[in-house]
């Protein structure tokens, strides 16, 4: 059975490009593609997705905002968020608003559609820049969210990563198997965006107090 | 004897050799600040006292030509009023304004204008003297309010010009033409009445007038003579009575043509032929008119004479103007010579000593008394004589030339040391001597002599002490002696000290000695010394008011021994020398001091200085080391070059002198850019005195309207808002100099002392101002700091706009780049791929194959331009990553084992944007080539930081290739050229089968 992709971007000829290469492809077909995010419950309630390819930067809401709505809305649907450049600010905000995973627009075809399996099958892509910032965001946690920091091995893996390591390097090189390190890198994603949840509570309550 | 004062009278003449323009001078005046104004014909000068200055300027400027001068008078006012044939002039003499008027009234008004002379009455109206007899009365605008025109009738023939003028209390004029008659005319002009000198029992006893003159206010006193006889005779007419006294006989030996009473107690008497003073005190009349003869070498003529400010006498002559000061002869002489011709040497002194009977003993280097030359003398001072002695070596007729130093006397014997190295002991009787000599390395002599007891003397030598005992006679040296004597060191003099101590003088300081002559104690200059000098070269000491006065070759020193407190006073303090040879006090309070420049008074209480030169009546100014002594009766002698200054201190009374305003003559300044000096004489007194910026040399020069000597004058200065509080002594004689001064405000204050007075009372003063250039004022600081600060702010926040503002289009349009071209190239491999999909043919395949590599390989090429132009990438790890990451995947896609070492120490570096880019685009063209070319199995990338480079190795195991044979692809080509923009080394090492090395140094 082929998994329902629909996709989120403002420039038209991704969406197409995109739209076509799935539909040719056995594995996928596109159930949608829509130019921006303004009616995105309806949309993702009317097309049934099984992932959502998402553009970061869209007029109206963007991509880091519907992320939050995916995730409000429809629980754990896989989000991918594309986008132009690996050290995009808002990829690490997309990913604290609970984002699986990104994927480079410049990514070859074949890569796009192997990332998508992956991320269909729980697999958590990231590069080097993006480590850095997620390293750098959890050293810079208090003491009191210390149910959320990194573990030993998920700090290693993502010090690999900051220092341009490929997924097998590291798997290769911390002596686990690949899948292990898809895994750590979902077990931060999800630390991410529970931790930006907190945030967000806590802040609420600061907020209710004042 | 030396009690009765007698006159010194000082006559100074200033002829052309003193700058004088001409040598007929006949009119002048002194101004109301003491200048003296001098016409001479078509010139008008100004004396200070020190120069002659041409002020003609002033009158051409006023009359639009050139005057031809009559007289010049003061007014009250102390205006200078000049009669000339163009009018009157009245002259402003601080700001030089000049009011030129013609007091000859419209209605006499004739071809010939000519102003004979003004005459100031009590009213201070002027009174000008014109042709035909005439004298036009001016008010205080130099208007005409009245014409007196000499009334002519049979009795009266036309007169000859008024010369003379006289006024009495009710302001009425009694003017005299020479005549017989006096014509009084009261304020209006008109005749009141005439006065007939000559009674008829006068004509026909054959009397004439020779002179009217007025001794008072009360009346007149007119001079008679018979013809044919020098015997004066006067009658008084007395304004109130309006009647004559009787005939008497005058004692006066002149006639005077003026009488000019000064505030001193002596009238001047001057006609045009005689001078000369009458001591109002003694009734005593002095003629100088002999004394002038022999100054001026002929018989002299007197135009002008009027007392100046100082009570000296001024008078002008065919020969030049005439100074004429009078001062109380204070100082006794004896032995001097007067010093008329340059060249004459007077007789220099020893040694003086008193003997019990009050005899002055005085040894000199000789005095020439008839045919012979004497060494010694002694002077009676009672009777003001003396005897001139010659000493005789025992058994020996003929007299012996010794040169004796000090005698001390005891009660028929003297003891005296010579200048030489002999010891005499004198019979006072027959003056016959016994010499013993001393062995005295030094040769010089003996400079000091003291009596210790009965029986020994001390003396002191120009090394070292020497002892005698008058028992034995023998000489002792000190020198050789074992002990702590002093020793090789000059001594200067000997002082009874108490506790049976001596006080020595000597050219190292101040030593105490013990009665054996021991050292006790020494003050000096040493580390030990318990009372330090300032000086150590001391020439005699005295104890007075509890301290020591020592006299040294730097000041006069004062010391306290039991406070331990030192003091030293020079030529700051008021001395005139700062060598000072002996200091001996009286009973006034006063210290007493020979130096090489006078005699100077020391008011032990005021601390005041009073200085005594030539003038005051010294022989000579130079006094010699160790020639003095204080009397019996107080007196104090002297010696110096030429012979002994003896005075009762007692006598003297330094607190008459007149106090003047010391006066600017001038200063100047240098403007350095014009290279032109600026001088300002009218410079209003007080008002300030403004320097440019660019000024430089500030001259000033000053004067005292005392002329009694104004070389003699000393002039100092205090600048307040310097950071000098103390008073400063001008170097140059009365000019002040200062080369520059830094911007800002001071008051500058000059005093003067007259002669050897102290500082004047008087003081001058007046605000400086030196504006600083504008670019050293402190606003001009701060307006160029903030200039400046804004420039560089507004440079840079405008560099830092502009790149920003380039780093933002250039963000902008590699962001725009990325996301259209990258975006639509992303879309072309998307597209392709779908294409690929549904291809059956291969050769299709390969073709749209190619397109999406072409699409993908545009797309990785553009993400490297944007990432390597993005800002804030340049820490060298990023690079590395990047470098890892691409390394890696290429690795990995093409089955390459692929290992990539870092330095640690390159943690913290950065790379700029250039250099990032080259390295990362090398780096992967070297990787390139080795995954598509070199058909390896690993590359090793090692990045190592060495010697402060950068070194980076690309090494693969393939199949190398022939450098030197292989064509430079594109691809090597472009490693170089990067590898030069950077700046870094670029080495590729292959042989065939062994691999590719690449190695980048930066």
């Amino acid at each position: 059975m082929t998994s329902r992709i629909i996709i989120f971007d403002d420039n038209q000829e991704r969406l197409s490009s995109v739209a076509m290469l799935l539909n040719l492809s056995p594995d996928f077909s596109c159930a949608g593609t829509f130019i921006n995010a303004n009616n995105l419950v309806t949309d993702i309630a009317d097309s049934q997705p099984d992932l959502v390819l998402m553009d970061i930067s869209m007029p109206g809401v963007d991509g880091i905002e519907a992320t939050r709505m995916i995730r409000n809305h429809f629980g754990a649907l896989p989000v991918l968020i594309q986008t132009n450049f690996d050290d995009d600010e808002r990829i690490f905000d997309s990913l604290r608003a609970g984002a699986n995973g990104y994927l480079l627009k410049k990514t070859t075809p074949e890569r796009f559609l192997e990332s998508l399996r992956e991320a269909l099958e729980g697999g958590a892509p990231m590069t080097g820049s993006i480590a850095t910032k997620v390293l750098r965001y959890f050293a810079s946690e208090s003491q009191a969210k210390k149910d959320y920091h990194l573990t030993d091995r998920e700090k290693q893996i993502l010090g690999f990563l900051a220092r341009g390591y490929s997924y097998k390097l590291i798997a290769s090189a911390c002596k686990i198997s690949y899948n292990t390190v898809n895994n750590h890198i979902r077990n931060i994603y999800d630390k991410l965006y529970v931790n930006s949840a907190t945030e967000a509570i806590s802040l609420a309550i600061k907020e209710r107090l004042v | 004897m030396a009690q009765v004062s007698e006159t010194r009278v000082n006559i100074q003449l200033l002829g052309p050799e003193q700058g004088l323009p001409s040598r007929n001078i006949r009119t002048f005046s002194q101004d109301g600040r003491g200048f003296m104004w001098v016409g001479s014909g078509q010139e008008l000068w100004r004396y200070d006292g020190y120069n002659f200055q041409n002020f003609t300027k002033i009158l051409t400027r006023s009359i639009g030509g050139t005057p031809l001068i009559n007289v010049i008078r003061t007014d009250a006012g102390g205006k200078i009023w000049v009669a000339h044939n163009s009018g009157i002039s009245v002259i402003d003499p601080v700001d030089f304004t000049c009011i030129t008027t013609d007091p000859s009234p419209s209605t006499h008004k004739s071809a010939s204008i000519q102003n004979l002379d003004i005459y100031f009455d009590n009213n201070q109206h002027a009174w000008v003297v014109t042709p035909a007899g005439r004298l036009v009365k001016l008010d205080k605008n130099q208007l005409p309010i009245a014409v007196y025109t000499p009334p002519v009738d049979s009795k009266h023939p036309p007169r000859s010009n008024p010369r003379k003028f006289f006024c009495d209390s009710k302001h009425n004029l009694y003017v005299s033409s020479e005549g017989n008659d006096l014509e009084v005319i009261d304020q209006n002009a008109t005749l009141v009445r005439r006065i007939e000198l000559l009674d008829s029992g006068l004509s026909e006893a054959h009397f004439v007038v020779s002179g009217i003159a007025q001794p008072n206010s009360d009346g007149l006193l007119v001079y008679y003579q018979q013809k044919g006889s020098k015997k004066i005779r006067t009658r008084t007419y007395s304004f109130k009575k309006q009647l004559f006294g009787p005939l008497t006989d005058e004692a006066d030996l002149m006639v005077p043509a003026f009488i000019y009473p000064d505030t001193q107690g002596y009238k001047w008497y001057r006609s045009t032929k005689e001078i000369g003073f009458l001591n109002q005190n003694t009734g005593k009349f002095t003629s100088l008119t002999a004394q002038f003869r022999l100054k001026a070498g002929s018989d002299p003529f007197f135009f002008e004479g009027f007392v100046g400010a100082d009570d000296s006498f001024w008078m002008s002559g065919s020969d030049g103007l005439f100074n004429i000061t009078l001062t109380k002869e204070i100082f006794q002489k004896y032995l001097s010579v007067p010093l008329k011709m340059p060249g004459d040497i007077g007789s220099s002194i020893r040694g003086i000593t008193e003997d019990p009977s009050g005899k002055i003993w005085v040894s000199s280097y000789g005095f020439n008394a008839g045919d012979k030359t004497y060494l010694l003398h002694r002077i009676d001072p009672k009777q003001g004589s003396i005897r001139h002695l010659k000493l005789r070596r025992t058994g020996n007729n003929q007299s012996n030339d010794v040169l004796t130093y000090k005698l001390l006397f005891t009660n028929n014997l003297i003891y005296s040391i010579t200048d030489g190295t002999q010891f005499l002991k004198i019979n006072r009787a027959t003056l016959s001597y016994q010499a013993v000599e001393f062995p005295l390395v030094s040769g010089h002599g003996f400079t000091s002599f003291y009596q210790l007891n009965e029986h020994t003397f001390w003396m002191g030598t120009w090394g070292g002490m020497a002892t005698i005992d008058t028992r034995n006679l023998r000489a002792v040296t000190l020198n050789d002696q074992p002990g702590a004597y002093i020793k090789n060191e000059r001594i200067n003099h000997f002082l009874t000290w108490p506790h049976d101590r001596i006080l020595v003088s000597t050219t190292n300081g101040l030593y105490v000695l013990n009665q054996d002559a021991t050292i006790r104690e020494h003050y000096g200059q040493g580390p030990k010394d318990r009372i330090k000098l300032p000086a150590l070269q001391i020439f005699h000491t005295t104890w007075y008011d509890n301290k020591v006065w020592a006299a040294s070759g730097q000041g006069l020193i004062r010391i306290d021994t039991a406070r331990k407190e030192v003091r030293l006073f020079t030529t700051q303090d008021g001395l005139p020398d700062n060598n000072i040879y002996a200091t001996l006090p009286d009973n006034r309070g006063n210290l007493w001091m020979s130096t090489n420049k006078g005699l100077s008074q020391f008011n032990t209480r005021t601390q005041k200085f009073h200085n005594y030169g030539i003038t005051d009546g010294l022989p000579h100014m130079e006094f010699n080391h160790g020639s003095y002594l204080k009397a019996r009766d107080g007196t104090l002698f002297f010696g110096g070059v030429n012979g002994v200054v003896a005075f009762q201190p007692a006598l003297i009374d330094t607190t008459k002198r007149k106090d003047l305003n010391l006066q600017l003559i001038a200063y100047a300044k240098h403007h350095a850019s014009l290279n032109r000096i600026d001088t300002v004489t009218n410079h209003r007194p007080g008002s300030e005195i403004v320097f440019n910026p660019g000024d430089r040399l500030f001259a000033f020069s000053f004067m005292s309207p005392d002329y009694h000597n104004p070389a003699l004058n000393r002039f100092r200065y205090k600048l307040e808002g310097w950071n000098d509080d103390n008073w400063q002594l001008f170097e140059n004689g009365n000019k002040l100099l200062l080369n520059s001064l830094p911007s800002g405000n001071y008051k500058l204050r000059v005093q003067v002392s007259v002669a050897g007075a102290d500082w004047s009372t008087h003081e001058w003063q007046t605000p400086v101002k030196v504006i600083g250039p504008f670019y050293k004022s402190p606003w001009f600081f701060l307006l160029c700091t903030l200039v400046i600060g804004m420039v560089v702010y507004l440079f840079y926040s405008y560099r830092l706009r502009q790149i920003l503002h380039i780093q933002k289009i250039r963000n902008v349009i590699s962001a725009d780049m990325h996301d259209e071209i990258g975006g639509t190239l992303s879309s072309i491999t998307f597209y392709s791929q779908a294409l690929l999909m549904q291809m059956e043919k291969p050769e299709h395949q390969q073709v749209v194959q190619k397109i999406k590599e072409n699409a993908q390989h545009v797309q990785e090429g553009l993400s490297d331009i944007v990432w390597s132009v993005k800002a804030g990438t340049d820490e060298i790890n990023d690079v590395l990553a990047r470098m890892l990451h691409f390394g890696s995947e290429l690795a990995e896609s093409k089955g390459i084992a692929f290992y990539f070492d870092t330095d640690g120490r390159l943690k913290n570096k950065t790379l700029d944007m250039q250099t990032r880019r080259n390295v990362y685009l090398i780096f992967k063209e070297a990787m390139n080539n080795a995954a598509k070319y070199a058909e390896c199995s690993t590359v090793h990338v090692g990045i190592n930081y060495e010697m402060d480079k950068v070194k980076m190795v690309i090494k693969d195991n393939g199949k190398g290739f022939d450098s030197s044979a292989a064509r430079q692809g594109n691809g090597l080509k472009n490693m170089q050229q990067r590898a030069a923009q950077m700046k870094g080394q670029l080495t590729i090492q292959s042989t065939k089968g062994n691999g590719t090395v690449v190695t980048l140094v930066f």
